[in-house]
């Protein structure tokens, strides 16, 4: 890392920074009747823009860029693997080139009408980072393809540039879908970024019908400045500081202390653990980075075989999706319109069933009778554990302060979001030392890479659906689907296997912001309720984490324990099917997750 | 040709019905192969949204209130923003009339013709307790446009504390306690729920709801000297039955919302000296600031002169 941040670390830092100050400071000055800051909720949702802008240059920076991950990339013939990778390059910044331009277009249209912020700035000078951040994408991915500096920059620029001429040239004019559709098809298996592919298609889908194209940035501004959104870095943020300090030491010692080091106990443990660090974090690879290294050594101390353990690891880290505050819970509720604690409180319980499912199918429980003669393992221990509470007392009372200050109508959910960061920040550098400031400028900027990654996939995946709304594909969807299955129960099992199918071919986001829209209303017209069917959408969600093409899960584990990916794919398939039967099992009882809001509600 | 409008208005609502007919007047002029689609239930975005792509060239047209309207011409505040300044739909309706050709005018400029005014009810105050007397709500947390920061500093310099959130976040911040009074219509507290969990309603007429259907300039021009024709006389109609409609559906709102438990509170000619004092102090606060100077004083004038012609 360098000492000063290059200018898109510093910017999107900087942004995130901000973004969990301002909150803040309104939530101090609100019983003064003072002034406050001029319109503090739409900066902060502006300052999103900037995260998730420069978040993604910062990304690409540091390859971090989502992609398929499987395809032409990861051909064994040399040749084809660096065609490819020229390909995919080449395809992502003329599409950024694109993309820039109808951002573009976009800006100039709100020159014209657009507002205010705050403090003098207009609305339009904040936008302008859509076009910015696209065009500095597009130029640092067509620089990839060649191998020195400054042909590499001029090969970036020239690609970005033709994207740009030709969007702004063809804008408003019907182009053909196809070869558009196959082109995008090809980029996609070279290993282009996810964002540039989705944006494409949904640049190609509005080409298609003669409308305008700067309707996809639109979609991308409007999710990003959403007002509910800014929880989403916020959150993760908290959760990566626990991820990189001392935080998950402690809480195995707690787990292990109160369940005991026997099979059992470390079972039980290490999958709460998982699901606990998940629903912080959001990615749940990154739980199997931060835990990763701490549990395979406890379960194998208990008895456990390596690749059993592995699996265990690997799947219940993507339980934590249905436990607050998940980004994946939250993206639900923005898209869907509930409120965002609804979702909290309704994932609690199935969260718990998926547990209860993944241990008891899964078969995880099982070695506890193999290893009943195992020596001198250490036992629950109610002074141990207490001990361990205590030394862990901040950060078990992290998320009661991200779901408290929630529901007891204390703070928005942004505010809710920015105390648990600054908390998260505080606990972690103050009480307990563990985070200096380089520590903590690596969690800034890292916290932008993932959020800014997500986001340009979420606004790019926004803009296809607005082409489903707007060409009325949803409203017919409604009508085919109840043409074709006569009831409730049947379209249940119907949806969990579509899921199934979607989750393992689609990253989560994206699917949650192409899918959701798609799917609410059919199932609203079978008087499902949008609470219980988001529940349901995530829990089989969660399976798509542990199946290939797309099973980010199984990738990481791959990487963190040096294991081929087909050996870990095979070794969660228990589970696969053991989170299947609790998804279908949360269907089936929809008080499972409409309970507790109930209780809550009125 | 196409014609696409977007409205929150939900679905088959009585807004949604006239926006059909529109259509149809429309349609009627086309060839084979026009497109006429609504999208309701705001599944274009919000007002501010919908603005937005009317500016792009995505829709065409919306029905919007004054929320999304002020995005394209912020005179039109003068209609809404000023608290217990009409006393009833005559006098918005007089105002209203008499400024619309100036109002059409400014809108035209901005690249927006006007086919339809058309009204959703007062603003009341829907609250968890009983309140009646403006000292009742300096307790009380506001719900406020995320939007509306003038509205906002307004309120606080008075002792309120307004919480700037979306309209979708109304039910869900009440019902945790987030906020404990909304302002908001009627045929919304019915339509939302929010009477459930504040059921107290102060039956004042804080300030009408006002909407309009805008359709670009540029389709506009496209449109041949027939269509355009069909275009007003049908808008011209919409916005009659939007008008009279409504604010019978306010009505049969209230007396639903009673049946399901909510109290009305009337205030007592007291109390209600008391708000138009809270009113007075507000105006010079909102003149030049939310309305423009000279929009101001020209609804003040044109009410004046109502209300002496009328007596
Ligand atoms: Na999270
Ligand atoms: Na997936």
């Amino acid at each position: 890392m360098r000492r000063f941040p290059a200018i898109d670390e510093a910017i999107a830092s900087t942004a995130l920074a901000l973004m969990t100050l301002i909150p803040l400071i309104e939530i101090a000055l609100r019983p003064l009747h003072g002034k406050g800051i001029t319109n503090a909720a739409m900066l902060v949702q502006h300052l999103g823009l900037a995260v998730a802008m420069f978040g993604a240059v910062l990304a690409e920076r540091g390859g971090h860029l989502s992609t398929l991950g499987s395809g032409f990339a990861n051909a064994r013939n040399p040749w084809l693997k660096q065609a490819a990778g020229v390909f995919a390059n080449a395809g992502a910044a003329i599409l950024s080139g694109m993309l820039g331009a109808a951002s573009w277009t976009f800006v100039a249209s709100e020159m014209e009408g657009g507002r205010e912020l705050a403090y003098g700035i207009p609305v339009w000078a904040v936008q302008a980072l859509m076009p910015t951040g696209f065009v500095i994408l597009g130029v640092r991915l067509g620089s990839r393809c060649a191998p020195h500096r400054v042909a590499g920059l001029l090969l970036g620029l020239a690609l970005t540039g033709m994207g740009f001429t030709f969007a702004l040239h063809f804008d408003g004019s019907t182009l053909p879908l196809a070869p558009f559709a196959l082109l995008l098809v090809f980029a996609l298996l070279a290993g282009a970024p996810i964002f540039a592919i989705l944006g494409g298609l949904a640049l190609a889908l509005f080409w298609a019908e003669g409308q305008p194209l700067a309707s996809v940035p639109l979609s991308h501004y409007q999710i990003t400045v959403n007002p509910s959104l800014p929880a989403l870095p916020l959150f993760t943020l908290a959760g990566l500081v626990f991820a990189r300090s001392g935080a998950a030491g402690r809480l195995g010692t707690l787990f292990t202390a109160s369940f005991g080091g026997g099979p059992t106990g470390t079972v039980i443990a290490a999958a709460l653990l998982c699901s606990f660090f998940t629903a912080f974090t959001g990615g749940s690879g990154v739980t199997i980075l931060a835990l990763g290294g701490l549990l395979l050594p406890l379960l194998k101390d208990a008895g456990f075989p390596e690749r059993k353990g592995i699996s265990l690891v690997t799947s219940a880290s993507a339980l934590g999706v249905l436990l607050a505050p998940s980004v994946p819970l939250i993206m639900y509720a923005i898209i869907a319109r509930v409120p965002i604690h609804s979702m909290f409180l309704a994932g609690m319980l199935p969260a718990l069933v998926m547990v209860a499912f993944l241990l008891v199918v899964g078969g995880y429980l099982r070695p506890a009778r193999l290893a009943a003669g195992a020596p001198d393992l250490p036992r629950a221990d109610l002074r141990q554990a207490r001990a361990a509470a205590w030394a862990a007392r901040w950060e078990i009372l992290a998320p009661v302060l991200a779901i408290g200050s929630l529901i007891s109508g204390l703070a928005t959910p942004t505010e809710s979001a920015a105390l648990t960061a600054a908390y998260a920040i505080l606990t972690q550098a103050v009480a307990h030392r563990e985070l200096d400031w380089p520590l903590l400028r690596r969690c800034l900027a890292d916290c932008t890479q993932v959020i800014g990654g997500v986001m340009v996939i979420l606004g790019m995946a926004l803009g296809l659906t607005n082409y489903l709304v707007d060409a009325g594909i949803p409203d017919a969807a409604v009508e085919w689907v109840q043409a074709a299955l006569p009831n409730k129960f049947a379209f249940l099992v119907a949806l969990n296997a579509f899921l199934f199918l979607a989750g393992a071919l689609m990253e989560i986001y994206a699917a949650i912001v192409v899918l959701v829209p798609l799917l609410l209303p059919v199932a609203l017209s079978y008087g499902i309720d949008p609470v219980h069917f988001g529940v349901i959408f995530l829990a089989v969600m969660e399976m798509g984490f542990l199946c290939p093409p797309a099973g980010m899960n199984i990738f990481f584990a791959s990487a963190m324990f040096a294991r081929p990916v087909k050996e870990i794919a095979i070794s969660v398939l228990p589970a696969l099917l053991a989170i299947f039967l609790g998804a279908l099992a949360i269907s089936w009882l929809p008080w499972l997750a409409t309970g507790l809001p109930g209780l809550f509600g009125e | 040709p196409q014609l696409r409008i977007g409205t929150l208005a939900p679905k088959n609502s009585l807004y949604h019905r006239q926006l059909m007919e529109v259509g149809e007047a429309w349609r009627a002029t086309q060839g084979e192969g026009a497109k006429y689609v609504i999208y309701p239930d705001g599944s274009q975005g919000g007002e501010t949204d919908m603005a937005r792509r009317m500016r792009i060239g995505q829709l065409q047209g919306a029905l919007l209130s004054v929320v999304g309207l002020r995005e394209i011409e912020p005179t039109i505040s003068a209609l809404q923003s000023m608290p217990l300044l009409f006393r009833s739909w005559d006098e918005v309706d007089y105002v209203r009339e008499k400024m619309r050709p100036a109002m059409e005018k400014k809108f035209l400029d901005k690249g927006f013709v006007v086919l339809a005014w058309g009204d959703a009810g007062w603003v009341r105050f829907f609250s968890k307790e009983t309140a009646v007397r403006p000292d009742d709500f300096k307790k009380m947390k506001f719900f406020t446009w995320a939007g509306e920061t003038e509205q906002q500093e307004i309120m606080k310099s008075l002792g309120y504390t307004p919480v700037p959130l979306e309209t979708s976040d109304i039910l869900p911040s009440i019902q945790t306690g987030m906020i404990n009074a909304v302002p908001a219509t009627p045929y919304f507290a019915l339509a939302t729920q929010v009477y459930n969990t504040a059921p107290h309603m102060l039956d004042i007429n804080w300030a009408p709801i006002v909407g309009a259907l805008v359709v670009t300039k540029k389709s506009w021009d496209e449109m041949p000297p027939a269509t355009q024709n069909a275009l007003r006389e049908a808008g011209a109609k919409a916005g009659l039955q939007m008008r009279t409609r409504a604010r019978q559906e306010v009505d049969e709102a209230v007396t639903a919302m009673k049946k399901r438990g909510l109290q009305v509170h009337t205030p007592t000619p007291e109390q209600m000296q008391e708000w138009q004092a809270l009113a007075d102090k507000l105006y010079p606060r909102i003149r030049g600031h939310m309305v423009p100077a000279e929009t101001f004083d020209e609804v003040f004038a044109l009410l004046k002169a109502y209300r002496a012609g009328k007596r």
